[in-house]
């Protein structure tokens, strides 16, 4: 893991590209001092620290623009940063980059009822959003546990997901629009309040993209109505094997929850001794079933979803009574992260998906791996859509404990792919899970991503070190390699 | 033109590698159906998907199942009905607008609907098609065979290609395997119908019942003459709004009372349960009131904008058509010969959004910009982004030639 080594030309140039950026942008917009750019030095991947050559908190467009268009000329890097929450390394800086900061974008721009959807720079935070629109009764639907401090533009940077995504879907299937600065210091539109784009959908492959395709400057959102009826169940299981094996049986019975989580012994315990709620501390696997909708949609359904738990041998079921009841439910997996701080020096967290069968399997390689490397794990899961939070304790004091969860991580991520599933459900790939891309794509695969990021930045200036393990020239990518009807690669194997 | 009907991969990939040795310009096709929607391909040959067919894989309890991009549509409907579920994204089987041209009935391939991002009413709801496609292989432009995406729910595992992919008629790669997510299918479908005095009207009660908690899966507003042509009697009203509920029996009954309280009993609504429900939605999704017109438009616009849109347009010449998605999808036939101009210096005007010419005569389709003009910033990029996949512009040349915008 890690970043590029620093070129030492641009390191050299320092002062020029310092002076560069404030002639573009007022003194307070630039900050060069170590002191001032310690805050920028690291986002949620905390491992990992660099104090980038400068950061740059430009307040409009058009500052952006020509930022963009001097890094260009002038070859200097650069990583966007929204509010620095990527738990992947997405903003993780570079000694020879530029970290630039959207951070005063933080304006709600118009709220459109008729059109069900809001327009808002890309600093305001994923709750900032349902926030300015909870009086009239809409929400936002995706809902990163981060939430509450995360940007939009970060969302749309990452494709965040959160524990509704089963039944609302991620960032990508919630946005309308974008406007976006290219490295060329081009603004460009890319849909708005309407549906779809009557071109490429360009929107739906800049959403996920981890700031290496563009630099967002506005978002449109679609913003939903509230439903009427939120009630959640909590239900303890005696084998963590069973619970994943309900889950699976309340989408083969037709039923779609709102959210659908799961939490291991550790992190049951971890999580009811930091809130309190009344979670099963002996059960071996708790779930929390979330459904939305009309009440008698809502009791109709939770009785078929009681009957099916019971069925696959849950020990204990609750019921939320009220709203309280509900947001207590939560609470405790929300500060499950947290929880689990409290109980470990240091964790790591991953974010590997598997396809739901896999999921008891799983959970059995999972226990043999932490006695393998010694290394303790407790689990939550967004188990309705088989995303996988295994959260490894270690303690970065002790010589090589990081590395050694390091390990433990990457074998999780590389059994997830042998499962049929993914490296990065929702975190992203970042600098975190970069070298693991191998494992689920081969050179191909990984060689046609890359041509996409030529068309939008030839020259990798734009948050390089994320996503690709290696990165290739662009003029060399565009190579053909044509042979009068011969395949231009008869040795690879066909899949 | 000579025709190719490559049955397995090794074939598909040989095709397309003599195609970029010899610069060969390749028509892709799946049977067909769609082979009347954007600029006419000029090609030596044409590959066919028709033989390219098979679902690999069908697996309910994880809501996944993966095709050949050549097998039927219809196929893949029946098998995911036998499990109750669906393609939520309701994509139209448009062989019923092409009739004349060279479609062969129920023949539309599932590589078709993803590669022309086909979503039918439910759109508005729960999403496009692509929203639905997990993950693909595919055979470049380069001829190399690629993958991106997978089987499962969430992945966010390098760039979307799905999304790129879905909607790019072939012109950047051919699908080989198509991976998608699919639904429950709701137990039951009512239509909720109010006739009103003029279209604004519809749109509005339409927007209001999609700003309520009711979770409607479809509302389209409709003019007296495509009521009456959907068997629709809305009295002496001018149009109608049509709004449908679709879940658990119980809870579309709850949602309907809902419907009615949030109209306060001061406008007329009735309903039409299951079969006729089911009827009437696949001919909203599918055009069918227009599917005689020789010239018929889709446009993308902020649903608020759909109604005044459609009179800006229907002032200045003669048309027939109707809204869906709340308003956000005009549809619209017409015979003028300068129809596209109004469409587009109409839609610039009235909340902008993308037009599209579903169905013309060849000689239109080869003369007017089928899709919607680019800015030029945003032209160059797309343009780019299709040499990345295709460098030598071998696949479905100028199907989707996008004009730049002036």
């Amino acid at each position: 893991m890690g970043v590029p080594s620093p070129d030492s030309e641009i390191l050299s140039r320092r002062d020029d590209i310092i002076a560069g950026l404030k002639s573009m942008l007022p003194d307070e917009c630039v900050l060069d001092s170590l002191t001032s750019m310690r805050a920028y030095d690291a986002d949620g991947l905390s491992s990992y620290r660099q104090t980038p050559l400068a950061v740059v908190l430009p307040t409009n467009v058009a500052q952006i623009a020509s930022v963009m268009r001097w890094c260009k000329h002038n070859e200097v890097k650069i990583v966007p940063r929204g509010a620095g929450t990527s738990l992947s390394g997405g903003a993780t800086p570079l000694a020879d980059g530029i970290l630039l900061s959207l951070a005063k974008f933080n304006k709600i721009l118009d709220i459109d009822y008729e059109n069900r959807c809001v327009v808002t720079q890309p600093g305001v935070t994923n709750l900032g959003i349902t926030h300015a629109v909870e009086d009239a009764g809409f929400y936002y639907a995706p809902d990163p546990s981060s939430q509450i401090a995360c940007s939009i533009g970060g969302n749309i940077a990452e494709n965040s997901g959160g524990v509704h995504c089963l039944k609302y879907g991620l960032t990508t299937n919630n946005v309308l629009g974008v406007e976006i600065v290219t490295m060329e210091g081009e603004v460009i539109r890319i849909g708005g309040r309407h549906l779809d784009s009557g071109s490429l959908d360009l929107l739906g492959v800049l959403t996920g993209s981890e700031g290496l395709l563009g630099v967002v400057t506005e978002v449109t959102v679609r913003i939903l109505r509230k439903p009427s009826t939120q009630r959640a169940m909590l239900v303890g299981f005696e084998s963590a094997l069973d619970a994943g094996k309900a889950v699976s049986d309340v989408i083969s019975a037709g039923i779609i929850p709102a959210g659908m989580e799961m939490m291991d012994n550790p992190a049951i315990r971890a999580a009811e001794d930091f809130v309190n709620v009344g979670y099963p501390r002996e059960a071996a696997a708790l779930l929390i079933v979330e459904l939305d909708g009309p009440s008698v949609e809502v009791d109709a359904l939770l009785e078929s979803v009681e009957r099916i738990m019971r069925k696959a041998g849950a020990n204990s079921v609750r019921l939320s009574q009220s709203e309280q009841e509900r947001i207590d439910f939560w609470s405790g997996r929300k500060a499950a992260f947290p929880a689990v701080g409290r109980i470990s020096p240091d964790y790591l967290c991953m974010d590997g998906t598997i396809p739901r069968k896999a999921l008891p399997e799983m959970l059995v390689k999972m226990s043999s791996l932490s006695q393998q490397y010694g290394l303790r794990v407790a689990n939550v899961f967004h188990a309705g859509d088989g995303n996988l939070h295994p959260l490894i304790l270690f303690d970065a004091n002790i010589e090589g404990d990081l590395e050694r969860a390091e390990a433990f991580g990457a074998d999780i991520l590389r059994h997830c792919v042998a499962l049929g599933g993914v490296l990065t459900g929702e975190h992203g790939v970042g600098i975190e899970k970069r070298d693991l891309m191998g494992e689920m794509f081969n050179e191909i695969d990984l060689k046609q991503q890359q041509r996409l990021k030529c068309a939008f930045d030839p020259q990798h200036l734009l948050n390089p070190g994320k996503v690709f393990p290696q990165l290739h020239r662009c003029a060399e990518l565009g190579r053909l390699h044509v042979h009068h009807g011969t395949l231009p690669h008869p040795d690879l194997p066909r899949f | 033109m000579k025709l190719l009907y490559p049955d397995t991969l090794e074939s598909l990939q040989n095709m397309v590698a003599e195609a970029l040795a010899e610069e060969t310009a390749l028509k892709i096709e799946g049977c067909g159906t769609l082979d009347g929607v954007g600029r006419p391909v000029n090609a030596q040959k044409c590959i066919s998907m028709k033989n390219y067919t098979g679902i690999i894989d069908y697996d309910p309890a994880e809501l996944v199942l993966v095709a050949r991009a050549g097998t039927r549509l219809r196929e893949v409907e029946e098998l995911l009905a036998s499990e109750n579920q669906l393609l939520a994204f309701e994509p139209p089987h448009f062989n019923s607008l092409y009739e004349d041209v060279n479609a062969q009935p129920t023949n539309q391939t599932i590589g078709g609907v993803i590669g022309a991002g086909l979503a039918g009413s439910r759109r508005i709801s729960a999403g496009s098609a692509r929203d639905y496609l997990l993950g693909f292989t595919a055979i470049s432009g380069r001829a190399e065979l690629f993958k991106s995406g997978s089987r499962v729910m969430k992945n966010v595992t390098g760039y979307d290609l799905s999304k790129l992919m879905t909607g790019s008629f072939g012109t950047l790669a051919i699908m080989d395997e198509i991976t998608l997510k699919v639904l429950p299918a709701p137990e039951v479908a009512y239509s909720c119908i109010v006739p009103t005095s003029d279209m604004f009207a519809a749109q509005k009660i339409v927007g209001q019942i999609f700003a309520s908690p009711v979770e409607a899966s479809g509302g389209v507003i409709v003019p007296v003459e495509i009521a009456k042509a959907l068997s629709l009697d809305i009295g002496e009203q001018g149009a109608a709004a049509i709004i449908r509920i679709e879940g658990i029996e119980i809870s579309v009954l709850d949602r309907i009372n809902q419907i009615r309280e949030l109209l306060c009993k001061t406008q007329e609504c009735f309903l039409l349960e299951n079969q006729e429900t089911t009827e009437l939605w696949r001919a909203l999704c599918n055009g069918k009131p227009l599917s005689k017109s020789d010239q018929i438009w889709q446009i993308s616009t902020p649903p608020a904008s759909g109604p005044s849109l459609f009179k800006a347009i229907s002032d200045r010449t003669d048309i027939s058509g109707f809204l869906d998605w709340a308003g956000g999808l005009v549809w619209i036939a017409g015979k003028s010969e300068n129809l596209h101009d109004i469409i587009r210096t109409e839609l610039a005007s009235h909340g902008g959004g993308h037009a599209t010419l579903l169905k013309a005569d060849i000689n239109l389709r080869q003369h007017i910009s089928v899709f919607q003009p680019l800015p030029s910033a945003l032209h160059a990029l797309e343009m780019r982004v299709r040499d990345a996949f295709d460098p030598r512009h071998i696949l479905n040349p100028n199907r989707t030639l996008p004009a730049i915008a002036s």
